[in-house]
């Protein structure tokens, strides 16, 4: 089984890079594993949704809108049951938008399911490359979850 | 605000990066009375990035934006080239074109079926629910549909094969490239580019067989109040043609007359800032021209930049099929400059033909694969670097000091020059169909196609859950208070 693990974020946008350090962590914990593979990137919904094409599973860390201590949010959506289109969207598309479009045209190429691990952070207003405090621990509250998360996926 | 306006706000605005607002100021009568394109953004970006190593910016700058990391990758790469006195040697040069113009490619198709095209080719007035790409392949087929996610696959590939990286470019550093391509990597891009070609020309197939036989889309690309004729901007080659990555600036006057060309160091001493009280974005136009408010002609310094832009600025395309495509663009609305701002479709997707054509040219050229990939640096100093992104002319301007630290830094990028035009786009849509105070979803929508056309990009890559922007409009009556409320 392949599994992409996604930090998604912005690290020069203050707490959006927590998805992004989240990653980091990840990678430097798991080292080389030739059924994982970890990146982190500041792209849009569509590029995303495109990076899972040809896995088995995908765990996608994000940062939620909120305070850091309010707890995690776990998504878990079979991407063939996914129903949510909204038109309401960014320049480039939301993930649900991008990745039920890729179940239209390339399904056999989508993993069967994607998880959202997202940890909740105030809405940054102001470009910086620093986390604070409560926020690099939320990251490492992030980072524990993917590799508890990972750990019950069935290495081939 | 008068108290016989009412308020009409659309906040946040879909389909573009970032955060927008478009304030819509009704009268009594339920007419339009004003019209303002706001951006409530993320600040301070150049503030950000003073201090830093200048060899960092190309990843830094990259990161302001989810959709167009590459130009700025590369107008910042350009820039440091600049600073150091090092233009890249020709092999350089040529393996930026191919990844630039891949992501040339690869932007429009993605604004064409995703973002633009389901205007038309569901709708305007369509449920939103059925506006959007999935409506999109109901129409062109899902085998079309298809080609669209391979072809989109193509351009990220390239940009991974010459970037270096599957995601965010690192190759361009100060004075070239870091890295060339192999001789399996070449022949791969040359295949991609090949079928890139053909299915630019069959993206236009589908434009000029649905669109311009569509009659909301005519109307509204042949409709005078729409059409602002404005000064353009955009990137030219010696011979005048198209260029998206390198040359000098042409300028041409609403009739089409040479206004101004010149080398991307003088650029800046064309442009003023403006700052109005209501938005964070700064609004330039033309300093000898001046600013005369939010309108067009020849006498306002209101200027556009992009796809339509760079076919009004430029003298050819610069390659053949493009070629002939512009021609019969130029045909359909009758010799150039076009004003027609809806025109900006049309224009996008024969660019998009066009870098597909450059790809496949570079990728061929035997001296892609030899020669050095990096030129010696000089002492550091101020650099301007001017390229052209998918949207419009991007424009990076550093200082450095003796230890190659960045201590000025201005970016004037495509949706910035596009602000006062997109306001008066909007305005004049909204004058249009707006009445009677009657603001309903497809209303909305036709508002919304008018900013739509500039492809905007109020770049803040912020992800944060939900993911989405959810879009608000609130009515008012003339004592403030919310009269509707539409929310999808």
């Amino acid at each position: 089984m392949r599994t992409l693990i996604i930090g998604w974020g912005n690290p020069i946008a203050g707490s959006d890079g927590l998805g992004w350090r989240a990653a980091e962590l990840v990678g430097e914990h798991i080292g080389d594993r030739d059924d994982v593979e970890v990146i982190a990137t500041a792209y849009g919904g569509f590029r995303v949704a495109e990076r899972m094409l040809g896995y088995d599973r995908v765990l996608v860390l994000d940062a939620a809108i909120g305070q850091p201590g309010d707890g995690l949010v776990r998504t878990q959506i079979a991407t063939h049951e996914m129903t949510v289109l909204d038109e309401a969207i960014g320049h480039d598309g939301s993930l649900p938008d991008a990745i039920r479009v890729l179940r239209r045209l390339r399904a056999d190429e989508l993993p069967e399911k994607v998880v959202l691990l997202a940890a909740p952070v105030p809405v940054p207003r102001t470009w910086d490359d620093r986390l604070t405090e409560p926020v690099e621990e939320a990251a490492l509250r992030l980072a524990q979850a993917a590799l508890d998360e990972l750990e019950g996926i069935a290495v081939a | 605000m008068s108290k016989t306006v009412r308020h009409v706000s659309i906040d946040p605005i879909t389909r573009l990066e970032g955060h927008g607002r478009i304030e819509l100021f009704l009268d009594e009568s339920g007419g339009l009375a004003d019209a303002f394109f706001q951006i409530p953004e993320l600040r301070g970006f150049e503030r950000f990035c003073l201090g830093r190593q200048g060899e960092d910016m190309p990843q830094i700058t990259e990161r302001i934006c989810g959709v167009c990391p590459e130009a700025h990758h590369f107008a910042s790469t350009k820039t440091l080239d600049a600073c150091y006195a090092a233009p890249p040697p020709p092999r350089a040069k040529k393996l930026r074109e191919v990844l630039y113009n891949a992501y040339i490619f690869s932007d429009h198709l993605l604004h064409f079926y995703y973002l633009g095209g389901p205007d038309f080719l569901v709708g305007p007035y369509a449920p939103p629910q059925e506006r959007n790409i999935l409506g999109v392949i109901g129409k062109v087929g899902l085998e079309l549909g298809k080609e669209v996610i391979k072809h989109r696959g193509y351009g990220q590939r390239i940009i991974e094969l010459v970037g270096g990286r599957p995601i965010h470019p690192v190759s361009g550093i100060p004075g070239g490239q870091s890295k060339g391509i192999t001789e399996e990597e070449r022949t791969e891009i040359e295949t991609m580019a090949a079928s890139a070609v053909e299915f630019a020309q069959a993206t236009l197939d589908v434009f000029k067989g649905k669109l311009l036989e569509d009659e909301t889309f005519v109307r509204f690309a042949s409709q005078e109040s729409l059409a602002l004729p404005t000064y353009y901007m955009g990137l030219v080659d010696k011979k005048g043609a198209v260029d998206f990555y390198d040359g000098d600036v042409r300028i041409v006057a609403p009739d089409g007359s040479e206004y101004a060309q010149v080398g991307a160091s003088d650029v800046l001493a064309l442009i003023e800032e403006r700052t109005e009280p209501w938005t964070y974005v700064k609004i330039p136009y033309l300093k000898d021209v001046g600013w005369k408010g939010f309108t067009a002609g020849p006498d306002s310094g209101v200027y556009r930049v992009g796809p339509l832009a760079r076919l009004n600025a430029c003298k050819e395309i610069g390659t053949p099929l493009a070629q002939t495509e512009y021609e019969v663009f130029l045909d359909y609305f009758g010799g150039g400059p076009v004003h027609a701002t809806f025109a900006y479709h049309w224009a996008r997707l024969i660019e998009m033909l066009s870098a597909a054509e450059r790809t496949a040219a570079f990728i061929t050229d035997p001296t892609l694969m030899e020669g050095p990939l990096r030129a010696p640096l000089g002492e550091p100093g101020e650099g301007v670097g001017v390229i052209e992104a998918a949207r419009g002319t991007l424009i990076h301007h550093y200082g450095l000091d003796d230890r190659g630290l960045i201590k000025s830094v201005n970016l004037v990028v495509a949706t910035t020059h596009n602000v006062a035009a997109i306001s008066l786009s909007i305005k004049e849509m909204a004058k249009a169909v707006v009445k009677d105070g009657n603001v309903d979803q497809g209303i909305l929508n036709l508002v919304e196609m008018s900013f739509r056309n500039y492809d905007p990009c109020l770049a803040c890559a912020t992800h944060a859950l939900p993911g989405q922007m959810p879009l608000i409009v609130d009515v008012r009556g003339t004592d403030g208070a919310v009269r509707q409320r539409i929310e999808r």
